[in-house]
This record gives C-alpha cells, sequence and structure tokens, in this order.
C-alpha cells in the first residue's frame, strides 16, 4: 500500500491532470484509511485491473441476522466526481434481501439521495452491513422477502441459504 | 467586488467533472475579490459589520490566506493534491477529500469544517451539511474558519513541495513562497520569446535556449523533447530497463547506479561508523535498524573525531611553538636593541596567552573525564570554577598561573616530569610578568638589556620546552584514553553478541515447542499461517530489533489464530524487552547482573504453560 501512495503522481504543480483526479487521490488516502484500521466484518481493495475507480468489496454476514456466516461479495464504482456522487453499488453475491434486486441493485437512500461527500466506503460498507439485519421494508425492491422477514424467518432463512451462491473472484 | 455564489449547475462549476483549469479559474474568480487582509486585520475580529457589509454581494468568501491573487495562482498548486510529510491528526482532515483542510470554512449552525472548494462543490447538489445533512443557507450559515489554533496547525504541517524532483519539504504556509520563487523545478515560461511551453526554472536559463527540440530517448528510441528526457526516464521510459540484482526492483538503467548507491534496501552495505570500527555490514534495511538501534561504535566515532579535533589543536599549537622559536632565535641573534626586545617581549608574551588558551581547551578533555561526557572534548568552558576564574581574572596570563592551573588539572600526571623545569620557569616568569612594565621604567633589575634579554631568552625556551612536553603528554593520554574505552566497549560487544546467542537458542527452543504445540492443535486450526507468520516475527525480534509489535498487528481477524499465538506473542515481547534491556546493559554495566536475572525469569517460565492458563485472554499489545 506503500506503493500505491508512493505512485500517487504528484502532479500538483502541472495543470493537465486527467478529470477524476481528485477522486483517484481521494480514494487512496481511503484505501490507507482501510488498509491501516480496518472495520470488522467488511473489506474493499481496488479490483485487479488497475483501475482506482472501481473496487471490490466483502461484507461478512452479521451474526443473529439470517446471513450469519456467508461472506457476501460486492463491487464498487465509483464515479469521477466522487465523493459528490455517491459509487455505484452492486451485490455480486446473489442475495436475498427485501431491499436488493435480483441482479444485485441495493435500494438504499444513502447510496442515492441521502448521499453526503462526507460518506467513504467503509461508511457505506458498514451501512450495508447493518441493512442486511435490519432492512427497509417499507420499500422493499423484492417484496416477497420484505413480507416473508416479519411471517416466516425460517423460511425467509431457507431461501437465503439457496440463493446464496459463493462466486469465484474475477 | 460583486460577484455571486455560481448556483449550483452553473457551466462553469456544474459540470460532472470540472477540469482543474476551470476550477482554478472559478477559485481565481472567487478569490480576486476579496481583501488580502482579511485574515489580519482589526475588524475581522468584529465579525458581523464586516460580514454584514459584504454579505449581500458575496456570500462567502474564500480566506486569502495565502494572498491568492490572480498572478499568484499561476503556479497553481493543488493543495489537496500534497503530500504531508508526517501522518497528520485526523481532526485536521477534511471529510470529503480526506486531507488536510486548505482554506477551511465552518458550518455556524453545527460547527463542521470543510475545505473551502470541497464544500463549495458539496453544496452544489445539496444544500446541507454533509456531515450531518443539517439544511445550510450559503449566504448565512457559513464562515470562513478563524480559529488561530486550527489555523496554525495547519500552517505548520510539513509537506513535500509537489513539483516533479524537488524533494523540498516545509511548512505549508511557506510552500506557496517556495513554488512561486525558489523552486528549482517549478514550470516558467521558456526563456525562447518564440516559444510558448514550459520549462523547469532550472533549465530555463538564456544560455540553455529552448530545450523544446525534439530528441530521442537514447534508451527506448522515442521521439520527445529535450525538456522531457528526465520525466521521460523516471516515469515512462521502458526500453535498457535493468532489473536490480539485489532487490529485483526494475528501473531503467539510466537509474541503476543511483538506485544501489542510495536507495535499493536490499544491497549489502557497511555501518555508518565502519570508520570507527564497526564491522557490521549487512543490507541496507537491516544495517538502518542497526545504526538506529545504535550502533556501539558511535561513541567510539565522536570520540575519534574529537580526538582528530584535537590533534588539530595540538598541531596549531606546535606551529605557534615553532613561529615563536624562530622569533626568539631571531632575538637572540639580533637582540639588544631595548625596543626590539621590549616589543618582542611583549609579542611573545601575547602569544604565550593565546596558546595558554588553546592549552586550556586541549587540557579540559582530561577533567571533563570524572563526568565522561565525550560532548566536553569540543567545548572550549574549562570545567571547574576556579579555573575559569584564574584565567579570566589574568588577562596577562602568567607562566605560573599555567602551570599550576594544570598541576591541580593533572596532578598525578606531570608532576614527577615537570617539577624541575616548572620550577625554574616559575621562578622566571615571576620576575617576567612585568616585563612591560619595568623594562621601561627606571628600577631596572638586570645590568644590561642583553643580560635581560638573554634571561627572557632561556625563560622562553624553557616555557616552549615545558609546552611541547605537556603536548606530546596530552597526546599520549588521549591515546590511551581511547584505547581504554574501546577496549572496555569491545567486551561490551562480546558480551552482547553472547548474549545474543542465548536468545537465538531460546527462541530455536520457543519455536520447537511452538511446533510442538502446534502439532497437538493442528484438528483445531484453520489458519495455520497465520502462526506461522508469527513465529518468524518473534525471531525477528530476539535479533535485536525490538519489534515484536509486528506480530500483535497480524494478529486480528481469526479468533482461534489469535488465541494460540498469543504464546509467540507473549514470547516476542518479553523477547523484545530483554533486548532492550541488554542496551541498557551497556551504559549500566554494574545493573547487568539483575538484568541477566530478570531475563533468565521470563525464559525460566515455559510460555506454553502461561498460554495455557491464560488461553482467551488477548494478546499483548505493544
Amino acid at each position: 500500500m506503500g506503493d500505491i501512495q508512493n505512485s500517487a503522481p504528484t502532479l500538483g504543480a502541472r495543470k493537465n491532470v486527467d478529470p477524476g483526479q481528485n477522486a483517484v487521490k481521494r480514494l487512496q488516502t481511503e484505501l490507507m484509511q482501510l488498509m491501516t484500521s480496518p472495520a470488522p466484518g467488511v473489506s474493499a481493495f481496488p479490483s485487479a485491473d488497475g483501475n482506482l475507480l472501481s473496487w471490490r468489496a466483502t461484507i461478512e454476514g452479521p451474526d443473529e441476522t439470517p446471513y450469519a456466516g456467508l461472506t457476501l461479495k460486492l463491487s464498487f464504482e465509483f464515479p469521477a466526481n466522487y465523493p459528490y456522487a455517491p459509487p455505484t453499488v452492486l451485490f455480486r453475491t446473489p442475495i436475498y434481501h427485501p431491499n436488493v434486486d435480483f441482479s444485485g441493485r441495493i435500494c438504499l437512500d444513502i447510496l442515492k439521495d441521502k448521499w453526503t461527500a462526507a460518506y467513504n466506503t467503509q461508511t457505506v460498507l458498514l451501512s450495508l452491513q447493518s441493512l442486511l439485519g435490519e432492512p427497509n421494508n417499507a420499500s422493499p425492491l423484492n417484496g416477497e422477502a420484505a413480507e416473508l422477514w416479519d411471517k416466516d424467518p425460517t423460511l425467509f432463512k431457507t431461501k437465503v441459504m439457496d440463493r446464496h451462491k459463493d462466486i469465484d473472484d474475477d | 467586488m460583486s460577484f455571486e455564489m455560481p448556483p449550483p449547475n452553473t457551466p462553469e462549476e456544474g459540470v460532472a467533472a470540472p477540469t482543474p483549469s476551470s476550477r482554478a479559474e472559478a477559485r481565481r474568480i472567487l478569490v480576486s475579490g476579496v481583501p488580502s487582509t482579511i485574515y489580519d486585520s482589526p475588524s475581522s475580529s468584529s465579525g458581523g459589520s464586516r460580514r454584514s457589509s459584504v454579505a449581500d454581494d458575496a456570500p462567502y468568501q474564500l480566506p486569502s490566506r495565502w494572498g491568492h491573487t490572480q498572478d499568484q495562482t499561476e503556479p497553481g498548486i493543488d493543495y489537496q493534491a500534497l503530500d504531508y510529510a508526517q501522518q497528520v491528526d485526523e481532526a485536521l482532515l477534511c471529510p470529503i477529500c480526506h486531507t488536510p483542510f486548505f482554506l477551511p470554512m465552518t458550518t455556524k449552525t453545527c460547527g463542521h469544517t470543510f475545505c473551502a472548494s470541497c464544500l463549495d462543490r458539496a453544496l452544489e447538489t445539496q444544500h446541507a451539511c454533509p456531515i450531518d445533512r443539517r439544511p445550510l443557507d450559503i449566504s448565512r450559515d457559513i464562515s470562513q474558519t478563524r480559529t488561530r489554533v486550527i489555523l496554525d496547525q495547519l500552517d505548520r504541517l510539513q509537506v513535500k513541495c509537489p513539483n516533479i524532483g524537488c524533494e523540498y519539504v516545509c511548512s505549508r504556509e511557506l510552500l506557496h513562497a517556495h513554488v512561486e520563487r525558489y523552486c528549482e523545478y517549478t514550470l516558467i515560461r521558456c526563456p525562447d520569446p518564440h516559444c510558448d511551453e514550459t520549462i523547469c526554472r532550472k533549465d530555463a536559463r538564456p544560455e540553455n535556449g529552448c530545450l523544446h527540440h525534439v530528441t530521442l530517448c537514447p534508451y527506448c528510441e522515442m521521439a520527445l523533447t529535450f525538456n522531457d528526457l528526465e520525466r521521460h526516464y523516471d516515469q515512462e521510459c521502458t526500453g535498457q530497463e535493468a532489473e536490480c540484482p539485489h532487490c529485483g526492483a526494475v528501473i531503467v538503467r539510466h537509474r541503476l547506479a543511483k538506485h544501489i548507491a542510495t536507495d535499493c534496501r536490499e544491497v549489502e552495505t557497511h555501518c555508518k561508523f565502519r570508520s570507527a570500527g564497526c564491522k557490521q555490514s549487512a543490507r541496507r534495511k537491516d544495517i538502518e535498524e542497526h545504526q538506529k538501534d545504535g550502533c556501539v561504535y558511535e561513541a567510539i566515532a565522536k570520540l575519534m573525531q574529537a580526538r582528530e579535533e584535537d590533534h588539530k589543536i595540538i598541531n596549531e599549537l606546535k606551529g605557534r611553538l615553532n613561529a615563536l622559536d624562530g622569533r626568539t632565535r631571531h632575538l637572540e641573534r639580533y637582540g639588544g636593541g631595548g625596543g626590539g626586545g621590549g616589543g618582542g617581549g611583549g609579542g611573545s608574551s601575547s602569544g604565550l596567552g593565546e596558546s595558554s588558551a588553546h592549552a586550556r581547551a586541549a587540557a579540559s578533555p582530561s577533567s571533563g573525564r570524572t563526568t565522561n561526557t565525550l560532548n566536553n572534548l569540543n567545548r572550549m568552558q574549562p570545567p571547574t570554577s576556579g579555573y575559569a576564574d584564574v584565567m579570566e581574572a589574568n588577562q596577562n596570563i602568567t607562566l605560573d598561573d599555567l602551570f599550576e592551573t594544570f598541576e591541580n588539572e593533572n596532578n598525578h600526571h606531570i608532576d614527577s616530569n615537570y617539577s624541575s623545569p616548572r620550577a625554574a620557569a616559575a621562578a622566571m616568569a615571576s620576575e617576567a610578568s612585568p616585563i612591560p612594565v619595568t623594562y621601561n621604567s627606571v628600577s631596572q633589575p638586570w645590568e644590561s638589556a642583553e643580560e635581560y634579554m638573554l634571561a627572557q631568552f632561556e625563560a622562553m625556551e624553557a616555557k616552549i620546552e615545558d609546552l611541547r612536553k605537556m603536548m606530546v603528554e596530552l597526546d599520549g593520554r588521549h591515546t590511551m584514553r581511547l584505547v581504554n574505552d574501546t577496549m572496555r566497549m569491545n567486551e561490551q560487544i562480546a558480551e552482547l553478541g553472547s548474549k545474543v546467542g542465548v536468545l537465538g537458542m531460546h527462541t530455536t527452543w520457543l519455536m520447537s515447542m511452538q511446533r510442538q504445540s502446534r502439532g497437538q492443535q493442528s484438528g483445531a486450526g484453520s489458519t495455520p499461517g497465520n502462526t506461522r507468520s508469527n513465529i518468524t516475527n518473534t525471531g525477528g525480534s530476539s535479533g535485536g530489533s525490538g519489534s515484536g509489535s509486528d506480530g500483535t498487528a497480524d494478529n486480528r481477524g481469526n479468533e482461534e489464530g489469535r488465541n494460540r499465538t498469543t504464546t509467540t506473542t507473549a514470547g516476542g515481547s518479553g523477547l523484545s524487552r530483554m533486548a532492550t534491556q541488554t542496551q541498557q546493559d551497556n551504559r549500566n554495566r554494574t545493573d547487568g547482573e539483575g538484568a541477566r536475572g530478570r531475563y533468565l525469569n521470563t525464559s525460566d517460565i515455559p510460555p506454553l504453560r502461561r498460554n495455557s492458563v491464560g488461553r482467551g485472554e488477548n494478546p499483548p499489545r505493544l
């Protein structure tokens, strides 16, 4: 990770920096922070292709939720004007959850209109982790899941386990 | 002076990702209207009136702390892209860009602080505080941060110069001046009036002419301007890359020699106290560790340096003595002229005064020996106050004083050798001291000028001879001391060596115990790799690096692994404590026995047993 910081081009005094330079710079500091003081149960790292605007992340299912023991993988795509616009976050692991649809899209206010520039990857991951245990059943993307969550936790758990499938990293 | 905060999504600011130049443009527009003294003007403290007076026109302003005027923004330092030389306190980081605040603004309603530009952009999309989403009115609820404590802390942050190639580090408030005026790597206009390109200040000499002619890189044959060649070597040149034979890093051939000489962490190198006798040679990273932990030869190196300085003084004294000798001989030959003799006498006595001051400097270390601080060697300050009094009270120092003080200082060293010449010289000197007065006065104790001069010469010669002997003596004693100290240190080194050997044995023992216990517990283990890495760490710390904490850092994550590694880390911390202890031994050898006792105690307790009792305890954090 030292390498990443050292290779950061110190182009401060040069004019023609790429657009998105600020986003990259900010993501570098976030990466440093994630490496030096990781939060328990979540992790994130830029995807292997060297594009710092695209990250892979994992969340461990919190205990005492239907997702306990599962490892969920996500993808983050950061816009060039990050952090002023939210990243696009998708679950790559198939997940059965009231606020996640079958293609992995997430309904979470802080990833949409409630986003502020003070959020970062780690806070988003922690929010998602708590979303696993406390879904917002008022605005479900998966209506069946929202219904089952209250009515039949056992069946919900079974559906979660049926849907869950560990995926390989690409 | 009248401008509006650009409303969200104006063409200038509302672009998805505005290019830096347009940002700079915007900032320039914002800044140019700000009075440059806003920070220090007395009225700014009263705040309200000033704000209300400007508030109609300018909703909020960027503080002009760096005196950014239109011209000065030209080098365009991107303060948010700076590399800081040290870790910055998290409280000083902007929550948006995660870099130290630049031109901080604070919200009045909730007291959150952001960089002006970050807040500016965040408010484009949402008129609320980015931290707590409290609604913010741009024109009323934001003010520049005026807390001096914060601003001063920000000013004092050490930053690296952003110019490529420049390694200058300064406090942030000075960076602008550095880049603007002094930095050799700042891009300025090409001196050629027909060329519109920019060029580093160091290359922009009229005699160089325009460097923007196309040339070929000698390694990859890429066509580029001469000006870009250096950067090209550093960043992109792929041709003729060479692999560092030591660390395997791939570097442009052009830079390889420099890399091996100064950077490569794996290359074999010597301790910087090699000239003092340190035989240590290891990879650079280990050597750095070694030097950081305090090379035992450091003291010797200091001694040698002090000795060299003393040598210089002695040589100077010798030169002076020779000159005096010559003068005495000259006087002997041509003496007799009353005025000449008097002048000569006065001259030589003052010369002696000076040389005695030097002798005093040379002598001070021996008296400073009791305090045993090597630094005293370099100080001219005499160590005993009585001595100082003598020297300062008598500006015309008599030989008697000189000898007396020397004798006081070096009683047992000189007395036998020097008693006789000293007596003679002192007898002479007691007469000689009032020379300049008595010679010209009527009451002459001598029969003739020649006789007087002869007596003077004899006295002088005696003095000179004494001085010379003293210097030889000093030199001898110095050498003796050096040898003595070296011997002591050699003993200590041997002792240390044996201790390290014992430590090594203990480590081996610990490791084998660990291996056994792992064999027993292998059924439960899920991450044996974790444990193994900890063993390696412990091995490292027993080498004296004292970095047992590395082991604990790895421990997070797996609970099972953590419990089992408790042994190793406990052992590691014990060992590193021992390492520290052995270092202390260096200085305080009398304590050595106690330390060894403790050390045996620590290692005698089989750590495994401790672990089996305290299983589930958190590993000790160092």
